[in-house]
Order: structure tokens, then sequence, then C-alpha cells
């Protein structure tokens, strides 16, 4: 319960009141920026001030994908803090993927050995720690993310008895959404014991209910090209490499289950594959306008991070060092976009609407690490955090706030974080920021 | 694999020739002999202290152990052979140097601004191994010289502030990359900086604040910072349009000041505000102000602006409109005609060589003098159209290098794209060719080098170092050293996306912010992060 009531009279001594410390804690950033410097004095303008408050989405995240590139501790205790002055309360830590596996592992060290891009590129288990209790200061839950059995060239680079296609060259396209190529033999046991060795490990280390299992953009080449499959396959009549995938879920999410954990996953394993998970499973819908409401048909709760509007990252053309176009999810998503866009929009059903518990926003590190994260964040993850914990419906007129309203407000917030050390974003000449509705 | 064959220098020296054996360096010691040249002592001073301090391994290399050693290096002897010191479009920027496995370097160059080039080289051939400083492949043999003279960045300091710090650290930026031409847009609509003893009250009235000012005093020292490393100081005082910020001091000097809310009928955005070339008063106060800025910069060039000039802003002022009815024979064109006469005439008069945008060149009934450089950024026909008329030009297509481009629009209410989206991407920048579709030679050469252009509405010292790099050093490197090897062969960006990767990891390390390229998987493992 993250609600609070915040009096400020003319005179005397200001009062929140809230169920838990989580929402004192929501309750003490909204008192910090009630209070503004005027002549060389602090002061709160406006008083007396009563505010009632309240989030109208209980899961307000931001993703961080910590493998592609490296975030030392600093710049993720920076995001933490940055979040706590936007009211977002989860973390969701892509913590590895393909290129580099940073985190340590006490069950399978030739992990970290093999697959950090250094001895200092790292999170012991001591950083995962600092994280977790840095951010539950600040209200905010820490949820892994686990990537598998797509995404796992890193893993093959240790383990390569386990792992298919890894770093196909030149056609990579052909087995994996991106460079390099590699994912875990799912008709091989022994990668079911170690996914349960990494499942186990990590749930206890991190102490959030719930635990992400990736599952997005498995390619299917990649395993119908492997002989041990094709084997497998031809043993098994009846089954196939989508079987196989269903299987691999089933097993996936019923230990995670075992371990007392909520797992969350990708929209891709229940609606590429015909696969049935538990109710109790989020969804994370990301692929196309009508994700979110196929999830909820289906009766699993959902978090909203479609790309097209959500993916912070998009809009700095490919990658590829040979190629000079568009990436996959370019344009740049603005913060105007972001903040017009109402999650619920596709969802009538009230019951299914009850169904999504909030949104995320990402930032995948192919072209980010700590000298951009601030200002990719920020201020845009700020809009879609008034979406998630305000919506962006204005009671007065019934309809979605004007964005020259917003703006003033959202300019305000932005040079008050810069000022507490984000790097955050310029949005407007100085002039425009002075000169409200003149641009 | 490339990195560790070839020293990675950017951008590409003309000639560079490797060995098979490495040196270590025993110390940073850098000689300039008999030098009296303050220029040369800082410059020494300053590599020492890069080459002391960095410890710089390429990503390719990471996991090198000790290499072996042929040899050591005690030293660089610098050896320049005139003492002239003038920076312009004409200044001899060449060099060579010489690494050998053992002994003492060499650096050559005709004039001290050869000798930073050189020197920016040779602390880029010193890598660390092992907590070592050495120079891989000796001896190495670099003769050196740049394709095109101008090589610029403009940097938009009006839109919004960067403070003193901000622009030293991109003058060190650009020395990194042989760049040499700071573009300075100073003023702009949206505020005036700049201190004017003529009209102190544009900077009062015009400056966002107190602390965001640029005295005559931080002029000088940003000239000078620049002079240091062989930077010229090109200041724009962009006229008769973009100048709402000279109406909050002198409105009676203006047409059409911030129209709202059809700014846009008036302006290529808000706020609106032209001086009104109707009266005389509008070329006479920007002559006074040239006059006064002709001589706080040192520069030969000076840039006159004159790009996005609205006409309807004229042609609706009911000033303007009534000078015309008194005037038959007059039109709005033939006004500006006069303004632009007047205002190059008195630039000239000054000594000095305009620059101006192309509009004054294409979209103008004017002829410029035929010695002003036209900077073109419209479209890419602009340049060897310009070139065909017989002017100069500098190229900065916004198509290719606006590097403020693929944010969205910044209006507050606007959903959508800025006009000049998509991102303009370091491939994208590299690829470009200045001299695309000019083919007769002497056309060619009027082509005087390239800009890229940081507009700052959605920039400022928070977002500074990554919107310039390392997209900056991919025309750097265009602008150096062509597009093409000795052996007309067209460099590719798969080629040399390595020896990028390693100059923004060596940017960082000196303190740039310059934004990663790829995960660092792919800077480790070139050639495998390429569309098949």
């Amino acid at each position: 319960d993250e609600s609070y009531t915040l009096d400020v009279p003319i005179d005397g001594k200001a009062v929140i009141s809230a169920k838990t410390p989580f929402g004192a804690v929501r309750g003490l950033e909204t008192f910090s920026q009630l209070i503004t410097s005027s002549s060389g004095r602090k002061v709160i303008k406006n008083a007396p001030v009563k505010i009632t408050d309240a989030p109208k989405f209980s899961h307000r995240g931001l993703l961080l994908d910590t493998s592609r590139n490296f975030y030392h501790l600093d710049s993720i205790l920076r995001t933490l803090d940055a979040m706590a002055y936007n009211k977002l309360n989860v973390l969701h830590w892509h913590v590895i993927d393909a290129f580099s596996w940073p985190i340590e592992s006490k069950v399978h060290p030739e992990l970290t050995e093999k697959g950090a891009y250094s001895t200092d590129m790292r999170y012991s288990y001591e950083d995962v720690k600092k994280i977790i209790n840095y951010a539950k200061n600040r209200a905010i839950r820490v949820m892994p993310e686990f990537n598998i059995p797509g995404h796992a060239f890193v893993i093959g680079e240790a383990h390569p008895e386990i792992a298919c296609c890894m770093n196909k060259q030149p056609a990579w396209d052909k087995y994996a959404a991106e460079p390099p190529s590699g994912q875990l033999n799912i008709a091989d046991p022994r990668a079911v014991t170690f996914a349960f060795d990494i499942l186990t490990e990590y749930s206890r280390l991190f102490v959030d209910l719930g635990f992400h299992l990736g599952g997005s953009s498995l390619n299917t080449e990649c395993w119908k090209e492997d002989p041990t499959i094709e084997l497998y396959i031809r043993d098994h009549p009846g089954e196939s490499v989508d079987s196989l995938v269903v299987g691999w879920h089933s097993q996936m999410f019923d230990k995670l289950n075992e371990l007392g954990k909520i797992p969350y996953s990708w929209e891709d394993t229940v609606l590429h594959y015909n696969f049935t998970a538990r109710n109790t499973t989020v969804v994370q819908a990301w692929i196309g306008d009508d994700s979110l409401s196929k999830v909820t048909e289906k009766g699993y709760r959902a978090i909203a991070s479609p790309w097209n509007m959500y993916y912070l990252d998009c809009g700095q053309g490919s990658w590829l060092s040979n190629f000079e176009g568009s990436s996959w999810c370019d344009p740049y998503k603005t913060w105007q976009q972001i903040y017009n866009y109402n999650p619920l929009a596709n969802i009538t059903d009230p019951e299914k609407q009850r169904l999504v518990l909030g949104g995320e926003v990402a930032l995948w590190s192919a072209m980010s690490d700590e000298t951009t994260v601030d200002r990719y964040l920020w201020p845009r993850a700020a809009a879609f955090a008034e979406i998630m914990w305000s919506g962006n419906n204005d009671p007065h007129t019934n309809s979605t706030r004007d964005l020259r309203k917003v703006a003033p407000r959202l300019i305000e917030h932005r040079f008050r974080m810069v000022a507490r050390g984000i790097m955050a974003h310029p949005v407007q000449p100085l002039w425009c920021v002075r000169n409200p509705d003149s641009c | 694999m490339a990195s560790a064959a070839l020293a990675s220098i950017w951008p590409l020296p003309l000639v560079l020739e490797t060995g098979t054996s490495n040196t270590t360096v025993l110390g940073g010691s850098i000689d300039i002999g008999y030098s009296t040249s303050s220029i040369l002592a800082n410059a020494a001073n300053r590599y020492i202290n890069i080459i002391n301090s960095e410890l710089f391994t390429s990503p390719v290399d990471y996991k090198q152990g000790d290499v072996p050693i042929n040899g050591q290096l005690i030293g660089l002897n610098v050896v320049v052979s005139s003492t002239d010191e003038t920076l312009g479009l004409t200044t001899d920027e060449s060099y060579t140097l010489d690494v050998p496995t053992n002994g003492q370097a060499i650096l050559n160059a005709n004039t001290v601004f050869g000798a930073i080039r050189g020197l920016e080289t040779y602390s880029q051939l010193i890598t660390a191994n092992c907590n070592r400083r050495i120079v891989k492949n000796t001896p190495v043999h670099v003769v050196d010289k740049p394709a095109f003279p101008h090589r610029g960045i403009l940097l938009d300091t009006a839109r919004n502030y960067y403070p003193l710090k901000d622009i030293f650290r991109t003058l060190d930026a650009m020395s990194y990359n042989k760049l040499n031409v700071f573009h300075w847009h100073v003023v702009d609509s949206q505020s005036w900086p700049i201190q004017s003893n003529e009209f102190p009250e544009l900077q009062k009235n015009g400056a966002y604040g107190p602390k965001m000012q640029y005295s005559y005093a931080d002029v000088k020292s940003v000239i000078a910072y620049a002079k240091d490393r062989g930077i010229r100081v090109i200041p724009e005082f962009d006229v008769p349009g973009h100048t709402y910020v000279v109406g909050e001091s002198f409105p009676e000097l203006m047409s059409c000041m911030n129209k709202q809310p059809n700014w846009n009928n008036y302006a290529a955005e808000p706020p609106s505000g032209q001086l009104n070339i109707a009266k005389p008063e509008a070329a006479n106060f920007t002559n006074m102000l040239v006059d006064e800025y002709t001589d706080l910069f040192t520069d030969n060039v000076f840039h006159l602006g004159g790009d996005e000039v609205n006409r309807n802003c004229w042609s609706e002022d009911p000033d303007v409109q009534a000078y015309l009815a008194a005037h038959p024979g007059e039109t709005v064109e033939s006004l500006l005609v006069n303004f632009y006469t007047s205002v190059h005439n008195n630039l000239a008069s000054q000594g000095k060589t305009g620059m101006s945008w192309e509009e004054t060149l294409f979209h103008s009934q004017y002829t410029p003098p035929k010695d002003t450089i036209i900077q073109t950024w419209i479209d890419q026909e602009s340049i060897p159209n310009t070139v065909a008329k017989g002017y100069r030009s500098v190229a900065s297509p916004a198509s290719a290098y606006y590097l403020d481009c693929g944010h969205g629009a910044w209006l507050s209410n606007q959903d959508g794209n800025s006009w000049c989206d998509p991102f303009k991407t370091w491939m994208h920048i590299y690829n470009f060719d200045p001299l695309a579709n000019i083919t007769d030679p002497s056309q060619q050469q009027l082509v005087i080098g390239a800009e890229v252009a940081l507009w700052s509405e959605q920039t400022d010292s928070t977002v500074l170092d990554g919107r310039l790099w390392p997209r900056a050093s991919a025309m750097a490197e265009t602008a150096w050293s062509g597009k093409t090897d000795a052996n007309g062969h067209v460099r590719t960006t798969a080629e040399v996306a390595s020896r990028l990767h390693d100059q923004r990891f060596r940017m960082v390390g000196r303190g740039i912010r310059a934004e990663p390229m790829q995960p660092l998987w792919c800077a480790r493992n070139p050639g495998m992060c390429l569309l098949p």
C-alpha cells in the first residue's frame, strides 16, 4: 500500500500519514517537491496544501539491461534515486544476456569468469544485496530477469556442451535476433539441470517474490538445425521444436513456483507457444498494440511495455557497423508520445483492465552505458511515471491532460532532477521554459 | 585482427607504415628544442600529461598478455621549421612522425599547428600493455596532412547555455580528432549571452541569467584555448532572421516580434522576430555590432548567418508596408538585397571574409561577394550548386551532419518527429561524401571542408558530450583523411568500426563522455556484429 496523505499548514508542522513506510516514502518525495527556493529562502507556496495520493498502477517499472554494456554500481544506485524522485517502484534488472554475464555465481563461478567483461565489470553478491537494500529503502522492488533458453551465447562460452548455434557468422540472423547467436539445448537434460541451478541460486539471492524468466525472441532454426535436437525429434514422434519449448517452459515455471516465486515472462511464452502457465504468472507484453489485451484475454496478469512506446533505447539507428539504416524499433519515443499513450486503450472490459498491474519502460544497452543512462532514461521515464501513478486523464475535462500544461511541470521536474545529480536531457530552449505556451 | 596489426589512429594518417617490433615508452618526455613558441610549449606539456596519465588498451586487445619488447623509446623531439603562428584557412597542418624501435622519436612540421596534429597522433600510438606504455609495430613512419582545411563543429550557445568548461572540454575533444574550426553560433532568438560594449542592454536583457553569460574575458580565453589547439574560432551573428532577442532591448528595430500562436507563419521556430529591413537603423545596428565583434574575434572569417529568413514577417508588418507604399519600385526582396549589401560591404571594410548560410546565395536576389564562404545545409545538392557558381563551400547538410536530430519534436504539444529526424548514425555520417556529384577538380577545390552542427533546442551541458561524440569523429576522418585510401579504395564503416571504437574508448578515458557504439562484446570481436 503506497497511499499517503500530506498536510502542510501555513504555520506549524506538516503531517504525512501512511499505512506503510512505503507510502511515507512516497509522501516524503512529494513533500520535497513542494519546497522551492525564493530569494535564498526555502518556501512552500500556496499553503495550506492538502494532498491525498495513491498510485493508479501497482507495478511501475524500469528495465535496465546490464549485459550488453556494463553499469558500475554507482550508476545503478543513482538510477534508483532517480526512480524514487518519480515514484517508480520496480527495477526490472535484466542482468544477463548473450553478451556478458556480470553477476557472481557461487554454484557456477565459471559463468562470471568466462562471461563478465572484466574483473572490474562484475556484480558480486555484496553488490547485489547493496542494490536490493538501497532499492527497498526507496520502496523499490528489484526483480531479476534471467532470460533463458534464448540469448544464451555467454552461457555457451562456459558450457558449450549445452548450447546450440553458437556465434554463427556471418548469417547470424538466421539463428538469432542479434549477434552473437546461441541458445540452450532444450532437448538436453543437462541444460534443464543447469537452468534449475540458476533459478535456485538466484531465487535465494533476490528476495522479491517476482522472478522474470525471460523467454523472448526464441529462434526455431537454431534448434531445428542442431543435430542432437534433430535426433531427439526423430526418436520422439509427435514432438517438435515447439513442443520442446513448451516442455521447457513447463519445467522452468514449475521450478519457480516450487521455489516460492511468482514467474514473470515475456509474452512470447504464452502467446507464441501452446503453453499455459498458472494464472498467478505475470506476462510482460512488448510486441503489438493488441498484445496486452491478448494476454489479459487468457486470464494472466500483465505488464505493459510496448516497444513502440516504451523502449527508450530506440532512435539511435542500427548498431551493426556496416548498416547505416534504422534500428528495428526506431524512431525515438518522445516524452509527448509516451505521455499521450494510455496502456489500457485497447482493453474495454474492466475485469481485464484490472489484470494490468502496470507497465515498464526499457533501456536496452546495445548503445547505452553509464555515460548515457541518465539522458536516455530521464525525463522520458518521468512522463511514463506520471501515467503509471496518476494516469493521463484530467478529471476536470475527462480527457487526456493537455501537453502544453504538462510540459512546464515536466521541465521543472527535469531541472529538479539535474540539481539532484541526474543528467536528464533538456526538453526545450530555456526561453520556452520561461515562456510557457509560447513553444 | 585489425587493431593488433595496425596502429589505431583516428583520423587515419595519409601515410602510415608500421613494423613488427614493440617498443616501451620510458618517459613521456617531449623536447621542443630551441623553440620559443608558447603554443608549442603548451602543447608539449599538454601531451606529456596526457601520455603520462593515459593507460589505454583497445577493447580488441583486452585479453592480450605481455607483448615481447624489442626496444625503448626515450622521448620525442619536435622540430618546427617556421615561427609563423597565423591560424587560418591556409595554415600548414602537415607533419611527419618517426617512432623507431629504439631511441628517440622525431616529429617534424612546418608550423606549430602541424606539430600539434603530430603530437595527437603520437599520443594515440602509445597504448598500455600490462601496465607498461608501449608503441606497437615499430618502427612507425607517419606522413600526414589534411584533405580539407576547414573541419569544424558548430555549437549553438543561444537556445541553451553552456558554461565555459563545456566549451573548453569540447575544444579538447576536437583536438583529439584534429578538428580545427569552432563555429560559435553564439546568439539567436532565444538568448544573447555575450557581452556587448556597444549595446550592453543586449546581454543585460537577453542573457538567460548572470551566470549564463560570456564576458569579453571569457571569449578571449576561448580563443586562446582554441588557438593552443590549432582551432580557429569563427563567430556567427545571425541576421536578419533569428533576432527576436534583439527586440527585447530594441523593439523599434524589429518586425513580427513573438507572434503567437501562429509563429510558424513568421519564423522557422518560436519566438518569431526579425530585424526590420525597411529601417536603415537595422543595418546600422548590425554594422556597429559587427564592428565591435570583428575586433574581439580575431579570425579572418566572420559568419553573418542569413538562414531561414521569413518574408511574411516583413510583408505583413505595417511599418514595412508603409515604407513600400511610399517607395514604389522597392520590394521586400530589394530591401533584403540592400540589407545584405550594407552588412557584407561593412564586413569587408573591416578586413574580414564573410561566411553565410546558403540562403543568401540561393534564396535571395543578393549576390554575395565572391570570396564569401557559403555554408550549405538544406540538402546535399547545395554543395555542388555552390561550387558551380564559383563560391567556396563548407558542407553541413542537415541530412548527414546535424547532430541534434532524432529526438522528436520539441514543441510541447507535438507528438511526432522533428523536421530533421531521424538520428544521424555515425555510419551515415561516415558514408557521406562532401564531394559527391562534383567531378570538376577545380570545383572540388572550392569545397573547403565540413562542419557538424549541434543545435541546442534539446541539448545542454547534461548531454553535450554524448550528442557530439563519437559521431563528430566520423566527420573528422572524412574531413582529415578524405573518403579513400591511397589506392582509391573507399573506406567502409565495417572496416573502420574497430578504430572508431578505440577512439571512443580513448576519449572516454580522457574525460569526454562519448556514447557507446555497440555492446562491448562487439567492440572486442570486430566483424561479428555486421548485417549479413
